[in-house]
């Protein structure tokens, strides 16, 4: 069974991009597709700094937000983020 | 869910918390499955097959290699059928050095089974057991360390090659190794000519000098060419040729044994190495030399081969253990909200 989605497998592929751009044996078309791996760093390190803010918005609402329609759409949110991150 | 609002928000609430975890703990079970037949399939080859041919002395006064990476062994699979070649790498730690013949490197299987197997180092050739052993208990002396790496973006591409506009984050990274290359005693960071001479040059002088002091040279290699940052190129089998029998040497580079020219009876890499790791290793064996300045070249490749092993390749298990640390907070805060509806017995809630 494969354990990552699509998402999660990219940003395990970036950051070990971002952690090892080359190793002693590389060849030149992977060091150019770790390269443009790593230049994904940041846009990664965005998506999960987004989707934590969501998730706290959400989590805030849900706790505190006393109405069915707030809530509903918290519960929106959450659903919203982990499908982002599982698939 | 106007008319059962908690009970649709608890079936919704099931539903999410199956679904980040069934796929999770099912790989995670399958895991650990997996780690159970391994140690299993382990205790069966040691007790069938016993342990592998032991070359070193130290590795006789101790015969269990799990017991520390601080004794080298040799395992001679010379003359092992597939079955017992897997089966006794399975078996084998990253202090063990491999010694088979050059046939064995153009069979697929042969050749994948030895480079998911722990050990790191592999003698190829005719020498025998006798020859490796040798080879293994030379004194390292004082070594000479070799560090031909790029770190500059014309370095960068011409070893990797890889262009400037996108190399900023190799050239930083190598500048990085570099240093932690340069804080080794003996080491030499070769990223220029010298005086107008080739590294290529340079380093195969050095390897042909007639001393004792072991020669490590760390460079990049693809299929046993050797790049390094001025442009100029060897092979790993050139070095070992002008090596020689003028001193030890080793070539420490990815997979050096996935050459188009297998160097024989001498010292070559299974697999692919991480330039920091081999910092990181060498740093080790120096310490190792420190505390015993006779050591032998075996003795000084068991924590090199060490360090080369202990690190994951990937971040993989930890974006895995990061997911359902994060998983489980979203199910555990979600669930607790809704708790909180049943504690107030608020069914409006």
């Amino acid at each position: 069974m494969v354990l990552f989605g699509k998402q999660l497998q990219f940003v395990t592929d970036v950051l070990d991009a971002k952690l090892h751009p080359v190793d002693a044996g590389i060849s030149p078309e992977e060091a150019k597709t770790r390269a443009e791996l790593g230049a994904q760093y940041s846009r990664v390190v965005m998506q999960i700094l987004v989707s934590g803010a969501i998730l706290a918005f959400s989590f805030y609402l849900l706790i505190h937000g006393e109405a069915e329609p707030i809530q509903k759409a918290a519960m929106g949110f959450i659903g919203t983020v982990v499908g982002y991150w599982l698939r | 869910m106007s008319k059962h609002p908690f009970s649709n928000r608890l079936l919704s609430l099931t539903l999410s918390a199956a679904l980040v975890y069934v796929p999770l703990s099912h790989a995670g079970q399958q895991q650990e499955d997996q780690r159970k037949i391994d140690a299993e399939t382990c205790r069966r080859l040691l007790e069938a097959v016993g342990n592998p041919s032991s070359g070193s002395e130290s590795a006789k006064k101790h015969p269990t290699h799990n017991s520390g990476p601080t004794d080298w062994r040799i395992i001679d699979l010379s003359n092992s059928e597939l079955n017992e070649f897997k089966a006794t790498l399975s078996q084998a730690g990253s202090n063990d050095v491999v010694t088979m013949e050059r046939s064995r490197l153009f069979n697929a299987e042969y050749r994948s089974a030895l480079e998911a197997s722990a050990p790191v180092f592999s003698i190829v050739g005719n020498s025998g057991k006798q020859g490796v052993e040798a080879l293994l208990q030379n004194e390292v002396g004082r070594p000479e360390i070799m560090v031909a790496i790029p770190t500059t973006a014309d370095g960068v591409n011409k070893v990797f090659g890889l262009p400037a506009s996108a190399s900023v984050e190799t050239v930083r990274f190598m500048v990085d190794t570099s240093k932690k290359f340069r804080v080794l005693n003996d080491s030499r960071v070769l990223n220029y000519a010298e005086n107008g001479r080739p590294i290529a040059d340079v380093v195969l002088g050095r390897a042909a000098t007639k001393t004792n002091g072991m020669f490590i040279l760390v460079a990049h290699n693809n299929q046993g060419m050797l790049r390094f940052p001025d442009g100029s190129v060897t092979t790993v089998s050139a070095v070992y040729e002008a090596l020689g029998k003028n001193r030890p040497g080793l070539v420490v580079s990815c997979d050096t044994i996935n050459s188009d020219t297998v160097a024989q009876n001498v010292l070559l890499t299974n697999r692919v190495l991480d330039f920091k790791d081999i910092a990181r290793g060498l740093e080790a064996a120096e310490q190792r030399l420190a505390s015993d300045p006779k050591a032998s070249v075996g003795d000084f490749l068991v924590p090199l081969a060490f360090a080369l092993s202990d690190t994951p390749k990937t971040v993989q298990p930890t974006v895995k253990i990061v997911a359902i640390v994060i998983g489980s907070l979203i199910v555990i805060v979600a669930l607790g909200v809704s708790m909180r509806c049943v504690l107030k017995s608020d069914r409006d809630c």
